[in-house]
Order: C-alpha cells, then structure tokens, then sequence
C-alpha cells in the first residue's frame, strides 16, 4: 500500500518533466517560450517565477477543493493564480527590477498561461495538496528546463555568445560591473557599434522566426526520440512473443520425456 | 428561502471571500513593496540623470502640468559650466507597450543623451539595442547625427513615440526662453 502511494507521488512528479512536458509534449505555454526565450537568464527566471506560480496556486486549490462548489471552479481557480501572479511581479519588481523589465507583460500574462490554469482544472482541484504540490513542482521544472533549451540554442546562434549579468544584475556586479560572457561564434566587440572581429552569429535567431524555427526542430527530435522508443518496445514486444512461442513446443515435448524414464 | 437561492448566495459568499482574502494579502505585500520599487525607480533615474548630463550640476525637478504638452513629465534645470540645460522626463505608449525615459536638451535646442527607465514594449529591447545605444556612443559628429535621425525618424512605432516625446520637449523648452 505504501508501496503504490510512493509510486503515484513520484508519477505526479516526474510526469510533468518528460512524459507530459508542458511544452514539449501538451505544447501549452508557447507564447512565453516563444517571447522570452532570447536570453537563457530571463528564460530561467520566467521559469522560476513560472514555477512558484504553479506551486501556490496548485495548493491553495487542492486545499480549498472542498470547499469551491463547483458552479465556481473556474473565476475561483483565476482569482487564485491572479493573486499569486500579482504577488509574484511585485516582489520581482521589488526584489530583481532587471528580472522584471526583461520579462515585461510576459509575467503579467502567466495569469492566463494555459499551464497554469490547466494544472488547477485537471490535476490539483481533485487531487491531495501533496500530490498537487509535486505536480506544479514536476511540470515547472519541466517548462523551465523546457524554455531552458530554447533559450541556449537561439542564443548562441543568434548572439554567437552565452551573457550572463544582464538580467540578474548580481552576476554582473560579481564580474566588476560587466555582464560575463562566453563567446562561441563571435569575438569580442571592441564597442557598441564596431562589430567583432569575427562574427558567425545569425541574428535571425533572435527573432520570434528564429524561435518558430528553434522550437519546431526541439519538437521534431523529441518526436524521432519517443517514436524510436516506441517501434523499439514494439519490436521487444514481437520478438518477446516469438520467443515464447517457439519455447512452447519444447515444453510440450520435454514433459513425456520424462514422463518415458 | 428556495434551494437555488441558498446555491447562489453560498456560491457569492464563497467567491467573496476568496476575493477579500486576495485583496487583503495583495495590499499587504504592497505595502512592504511599494516604498522598495519607488526607491528602485528614483535610483535608476538618479543613475540616468548623472549618465546624460555627466558633470553638470542638475536642479530640482519641476512638474510640467500643461495640456499641450502630454508626453513629458518633469524637467531638471541643469547647469554645464556657463551654460543651460535641460533634462526632461518623457513618458508614452504606442500599440506594443509604454516608453518612460530622460532626454538631454541643450540650450542651443540640440540634443543631449537620453535614458530608458522604463519599456514595456514587446520588443523592448530592440529600441534600446539598435538605437538608443548607438546614439549614446557617439560624442558628436556626421555619425552622431545619423544616430540621432534613427532614433527620432518615426520608422518604427518605437521611433515613432520618442520622436513625439523629443519634439514636445524642445517645443516646451523653446516657449519657456
């Protein structure tokens, strides 16, 4: 009995990160992984923030599940995750101002995110808190890490380099002041206007193309990565049943074998 | 009292309360808040007035309550050795988003620097990249003014707004001589 219940936890929380990725899976929350995925800082704070909406408002739902009648399910789920989402941009403007100015109305709009309120209506209003709360866990992780390689790919190929310190300000002020940067297909840029001395970035990365383009490739290797799966546990399956069937006969023979000593 | 009555009104009573709770923790995260995002706001703009104008002596700010003029704000007197200056604080929106920044106008009505403090545009960096950035790279010359017609063309809808703020800025500094 413990048993099962250790195992329906650990599904709640693991589902969310590979099996049913918000995003790479469901394809629900495309809009902020599409708009702030330019830098990989600003794509792990949304997913930070993403995630501590998804939590609360998944808890606070299953705790009040009881009580929400359900002619109100849905304007009491909203007026929850639009508490926690007002929360959440005060204290980010408060807290990391940079944070806040690059993710712009994108952190405003997590109040209608598909993700969010989806996870309240199917999952956390008829659920336990715990198993509601390792949910919202499972698929926020799985979203930030998700937005995460988005934001890598298009911004490597489309600034040629890794900046750390424009968004979280502390990095930046670790470095004396200036963002650290890790350039891979381009060189340093001795000004704002004079270009590297090379330069193998495509700025059309950085665009919302770029990042049609991006997530269409990520979608389309995860597709090849689970159909590979999939033929290959049907080819287990069929060579499994091929085995038991040509080990039948020899059983049947095998018994007035010994049936004749 | 009917069957559907008692529903409605528990439903409203529910629905209320989870409203007033909502209400009341989002005023009390607020109040902690508020103080700690204004003071955020007057660094940053602290910060942007020592970058336009760096080493002017900047007066007290005065509000602008005109009606002609609805995208600025407030204005520094500034003082460059012997000579005027100003530094207005514009704000405005366009269909992507709101623009709030600092312009350096000088007292020959030539432009200064300028400064973002705020941009909720969707693309908002991309002002502030492609032409804000290079505009304040260059001192002065050929193409500082080239900079400066990129900025202030009214090409794109970001250009568009700070074109607007740029010219009631010099108008209002122009009728106040």
């Amino acid at each position: 009995m413990m048993e099962k219940k250790r195992s329906a936890h650990f599904e709640s929380f693991v589902s969310g990160i590979w099996k049913e990725n918000p995003l790479f899976v469901s394809l629900l929350g495309l809009c902020p992984a599409l708009a702030v995925t330019k830098s990989i800082e600003a794509a792990f704070g949304m997913g930070i923030l993403f995630t501590l909406v998804l939590v609360c408002s998944n808890v606070l739902v299953s705790a009040l599940r009881k009580v929400i009648p359900e002619e109100a399910k849905t304007p009491c789920e909203i007026v929850i995750i639009a508490t926690f989402v007002t929360l959440v941009k005060m204290l980010t403007e408060a807290i990391l101002p940079e944070l806040y100015s690059t993710l712009g109305v994108f952190l405003s709009l997590l109040v209608v995110n598909c993700i969010v309120l989806g996870r309240s209506e199917a999952f956390a209003i008829k659920n336990g808190v715990f198993d509601s709360f390792l949910d919202g866990i499972g698929n926020g992780i799985g979203y930030t890490i998700a937005i995460m390689i988005i934001a890598l790919v298009r911004e490597v190929l489309g600034t040629g380099m890794i900046t750390f310190g424009e968004t979280f300000t502390f990095i930046a002020n670790a470095n004396g002041g200036e963002p650290f940067r890790i350039y891979l297909l381009t060189g340093p840029s001795p000004s704002p206007i004079e270009g590297p001395a090379w330069d193998f970035s495509m700025s059309f990365f950085t665009n919302p193309a770029g990042a049609f383009l991006v997530l269409g490739v990520t979608l389309a290797i995860i597709a090849a990565i689970r159909n590979g799966k999939a033929e290959k546990a049907k080819v287990d399956a069929r060579l499994k049943a091929l085995e038991e069937k040509k080990s039948a006969p020899v059983k049947a023979n095998s018994a007035p074998k010994k049936e004749e000593k | 009292m009917n069957e559907f009555a008692k529903k409605a009104l528990k439903v409203a009573l529910i629905l209320a309360s989870i409203g007033g709770v909502s209400a009341i923790t989002v005023s009390a995260v607020n109040l902690f808040t508020a103080p700690k995002i204004e003071a955020n706001r007057k660094e940053k703009e602290k910060k942007a007035l020592n970058q336009i104008f760096p080493s002017a002596i900047v007066g007290e700010a005065v509000e602008i309550k005109e009606d002609a003029y609805t995208s600025l704000v407030k204005y520094w007197p500034v003082q460059i050795g012997n000579e005027d200056a100003r530094i207005y604080s514009c704000s405005g929106k366009n269909g992507y988003g709101a623009v709030s920044l600092l312009i350096g106008v000088y007292g020959d009505y030539s432009l200064g620097r300028m400064s973002i403090i705020d941009n909720t545009e969707t693309y908002g960096q991309t002002l502030n990249q492609n032409y804000i950035a290079p505009y304040q790279y260059y001192e002065d010359g050929e193409s500082r003014q080239t900079a400066l017609d990129d900025v202030t063309c009214g090409a794109t809808y970001g250009a568009k707004l700070i074109k607007g703020m740029v010219e009631q800025a010099v108008a209002h500094y122009k009728e106040a001589r």
